[in-house]
């Protein structure tokens, strides 16, 4: 039984909502279990909201965790606050542009909103670039499904701006593990 | 053809109103009115929350509703849209309706559900003992204001007709004959019409502020056919039994109507035609 | 493929009331139960029943009611300060026998407390809240599905016996998703309420109870005239100060809900041989099973009694559930509820201990496990 606590941080607006619906769908459909508890209340409205997702092989007792063993963190004010509660082994996500000071090992600091803007004229497809660096980390869901779910989740007319938006960034992740991940979690 | 007598509940009497209680004139000016609108009340609902006017529900052979203290009109806003066909009369009373259920009484009158409300205001809490009311007027003695009233009293007409009301009336159990005319419009009227009945406290209010018998009180009230009088302006002159000459004077009547659309006409539900069929 | 959806515990309910044919909802925003009003202002009026946001709980449940005396299946949904607001009028619904759903979901109080943290904290409220003595009906899930599949129980419940009917549960289990494949009940599986004894008329008896000690009344409006109130009343509803009858009332009301607990047994899982056992519901049980298994594979003969039902109490059965365990552990999120029901039912060879959580964070497995090697378990401590 594996059991993984992901934590996605930012600010209201940013979509993080959403995100953590396509994650979690994703695994539904990728055949795991899936859980989301979302924050509520004023911080849910631009402050730093959060919404946490546990997946599993196993049904899910507990959807709630004090601290995320992985961090995607799309704002100053997420990673501030988040990433002080993570635990040595956690991995964090970051928003390039986004966030200063995030560094070590597990650290991965990617250029989401930049290439989301450059490559996709959609500054908003910023999450489901995060979603799909996350998806090489998470190993247990292929990029297809989580593309396909992405897709199938987008608000109107942003379907396939989402599809790829999570192709990209899965490659993004990949190039940035050195292009092992990326070989290996890419599926038919 | 059918009567008010028709229309009671004889095995519940007798009722538990005190002698000169103005209740009971404004209670069978209402009975008259129905018995002339209904063969039986087969499609009427009585809905009244609590206090010495809620009690007179459960004399009427109706489909009668006696609920908690203050809260009748969210019983009834419930039942009505429920039962659209069912012609809804609230039945509350100063204490009831603008003490501890103010609060519904002015969003009823925003929400204009299809009801009517009529208010026994007889300036003082009678079913408990006579104590201080908000519509009690200043100066005037109640069993929790020894010294006599020194806060302002509600205009229950000015403040449905802010709220939004679309009927506002008012009577008194001097004038049957006027109060049944306005009850008559009012359950006519389209949307939340609300009826004040001027009707006085002869045991507790007239007692504590020596102002006679029942006939006596009545007698206060009937400064002209257009007015209702009302306010204790002068204390000490109310002393003397001729006391009741210094209450000011407040209009009576239909005072308010307009037609706007109703809660059921805005939502689109069954409606006002409903209880027509 | 999976046809599970990703469904939270509060969205749950709003379809499970739906599925019950629901048609009336009053109700006022409160966190954390606010997304069920959401829904069912979109939902309801498609189905072809009345929403309206009411100006306060008290309003809220008072046109409930009205709704229900109007022959409507009717429910509201608050938390906390709401639900002590309603009190009164669950006292009103029991008296005058008015079937309704109450959904609480529950925060960390007291007052305003923690609005949007979860909490176990109105399990005593909702068998004691409201004024005098009076049986009381509470329903509590333990997961998404199980919220739709005990909303359509509490509506039948509510009907068959004419009774409210609480639905309780934490904010973890209304805020959660996980994902769920929701089966609607067929219609032999909605109940209805008792049909009128008699034809209308001078000698109808709208309080006349049937077999089951269940009132009869009809709709308002279907031709009978009655009368309802808040009052002790006799058979006709008239108000009565009989103090046999007002005697009498009270423990039909109270009887007429013993078959409850049997309708909805408690989850026993590996209760058979079961000497250390978890005695939990809602979020709490979810985190017990687990630990449950973890204590399993050290050897540890662990168990979870989970009732689904938390008033009435069926305490000669909860008696005989637990005559093997020799610690019964009763966790919850409040500061120890329920724990009472479980002490006073159980012999006191049997050991009992409270563990009651506040906060607003939710119990964890690590949590759960770890009490098993705090009260001194052989295998565990050892392991």
């Amino acid at each position: 039984m594996w059991r993984k606590e992901i934590r996605l941080a930012g600010s209201g607006g940013q979509g993080l909502g959403l995100a953590a619906m396509v994650l979690a769908d994703a695994a539904l459909r990728a055949g795991l279990h899936a859980t989301i508890m979302q924050s509520y209340g004023p911080e849910a409205r631009g402050g730093a909201s959060r919404a946490d997702v546990t997946l599993s092989d196993q049904p899910i007792a507990n959807p709630w965790f004090p601290a995320p063993r992985i961090l995607l963190a799309l704002s100053q004010k997420a990673w501030d606050r988040f990433s002080p509660k993570l635990g040595a082994d956690a991995l964090a996500i970051v928003d390039l542009d986004r966030v200063q000071g995030a560094q070590g090992a597990n650290v991965w600091a990617l250029p989401f909103e930049r290439t989301a803007r450059a490559e996709l004229r959609e500054k908003v497809a910023a999450n489901m670039l995060a979603l799909g660096a996350l998806g090489v980390v998470l190993e247990h869901i292929p990029q297809e499904i989580l593309a396909e779910t992405a897709q199938s989740r987008a608000p109107k007319g942003f379907g396939q701006v989402n599809r790829t938006a999570v192709a990209r960034g899965w490659q993004l992740m990949g190039d940035a593990l050195g292009g092992i991940a990326h070989v290996e979690s890419v599926g038919p | 053809m059918t009567t008010a007598k028709d229309l009671l509940r004889h095995e519940m009497m007798p009722h538990i109103l005190c002698p000169g209680c103005g209740h009971g004139i404004v209670m069978n000016a209402m009975l008259r009115v129905l018995a002339r609108r209904h063969q039986n009340l087969d499609k009427v609902a009585l809905v009244a929350g609590i206090g010495c006017s809620s009690r007179i529900v459960g004399y009427v052979d109706a489909n009668t509703l006696h609920t908690t203290h203050g809260r009748a009109l969210t019983f009834a806003t419930g039942l009505k849209l429920a039962r659209p066909e069912l012609e809804v009369i609230v039945v509350t009373g100063d204490g009831d309706g603008l003490g501890i259920g103010g609060n519904h009484l002015i969003h009823a009158a925003r929400r204009n559900v299809d009801l009517t409300c009529i208010l026994f205001n007889n300036e003082t809490y009678g079913m408990t003992g006579g104590q201080l009311a908000p519509t009690t007027v200043k100066q005037a003695f109640t069993t929790t204001s020894p010294g006599g009233n020194t806060e302002p009293n509600f205009d229950a007409a000015v403040l449905a007709k802010a709220a939004g009301a679309s009927f506002v009336a008012r009577g008194q159990a001097y004038r049957p004959d006027v109060l049944e005319e306005v009850m008559e419009r009012a359950l006519d009227h389209r949307g939340f019409s609300f009826v004040e009945v001027m009707t006085d406290c002869t045991e507790y209010f007239g007692r504590k502020n020596a102002l006679g018998l029942g006939s006596d009180l009545l007698f206060t009230q009937s400064r002209s056919d257009q007015e209702v009088s009302r306010d204790l302006a002068d204390w000490p002159s109310l002393r003397t039994p001729q006391g009741w000459q210094v209450r000011e004077t407040q209009p009576l009547g239909v005072l308010h109507e307009d037609r706007r659309p109703t809660f059921e006409e805005s939502r689109g539900l069954p409606g006002y035609s409903e209880r027509e069929v | 493929m999976s046809k599970r959806e990703l469904i939270s515990g509060n969205e749950a309910c709003a379809l499970g009331a739906l599925a019950s044919g629901l048609r009336f909802f009053g109700g006022y925003p409160i966190s954390p139960s606010s997304e069920i009003s959401e829904i069912l202002s979109s939902r309801l009026p498609r189905a072809g029943g009345v929403f309206v946001q009411m100006e306060d709980e008290m309003a809220s449940l008072g046109s409930v009611i009205g709704a229900s005396l109007g022959g409507l299946r009717a429910m509201t949904a608050t938390s906390g300060p709401g639900f002590t607001l309603m009190q009164e009028h669950l006292g009103y619904a029991s008296l005058a026998e008015i079937p309704c759903l109450v959904v609480d979901v529950m925060r960390v109080g007291p007052s305003t407390g923690v609005p949007t943290a979860p909490s176990q904290g109105d399990v005593m409220q909702a068998r004691w809240g409201s004024h005098g003595d009076r049986g009381t009906v509470a329903l509590s899930p333990a997961s998404v599905e199980e919220v739709y599949n005990l909303t359509v129980h509490a509506f039948n419940i509510a009907d068959r016996l004419r009774t409210p009917v609480v639905l309780m549960f934490d904010e973890v289990i209304g805020h959660m998703r996980e994902g769920v494949e929701l089966s609607p009940p067929a219609p032999e599986d909605l109940w209805g309420r008792p049909r009128p004894a008699g034809a209308p008329g001078p000698d109808f008896r709208a309080y006349a109870p049937n077999e089951q000690g269940v009132a009869q009344l009809p709709a308002f409006g279907d031709g009978y005239r009655f009368h309802v109130t808040g009052l002790f009343h006799d058979e006709r509803g008239y108000p009565t100060t009989n103090p046999d009858l007002v005697r009498q009332a009270l423990e039909r009301l109270e009887r007429k809900l013993d078959p409850i607990p049997a309708w909805l047994p408690p989850e026993k899982y590996h209760m058979t041989d079961a000497d250390f056992v978890y005695v939990a519901y809602g979020a709490v049980s979810r985190v017990a099973r687990e630990a449950v298994d973890r204590l399993r594979e050290k050897g540890v003969a662990a168990g979870l009694y989970r009732p689904r039902v938390l008033w009435p109490v069926d305490e000669a059965a909860l008696r005989k559930d637990l005559a093997k365990a020799r610690t019964v552990v009763v966790a919850e999120m409040n500061r120890g509820q329920w724990v009472q029901v479980v002490s006073q039912a159980l012999p006191p060879a049997i050991r009992v201990v409270s563990y009651g959580k506040t906060g607003g964070e939710p119990v964890t497995t690590d949590e759960m496990y770890g009490l098993a090697a705090d009260l001194n378990l052989r295998s565990v401590k050892s392991s």
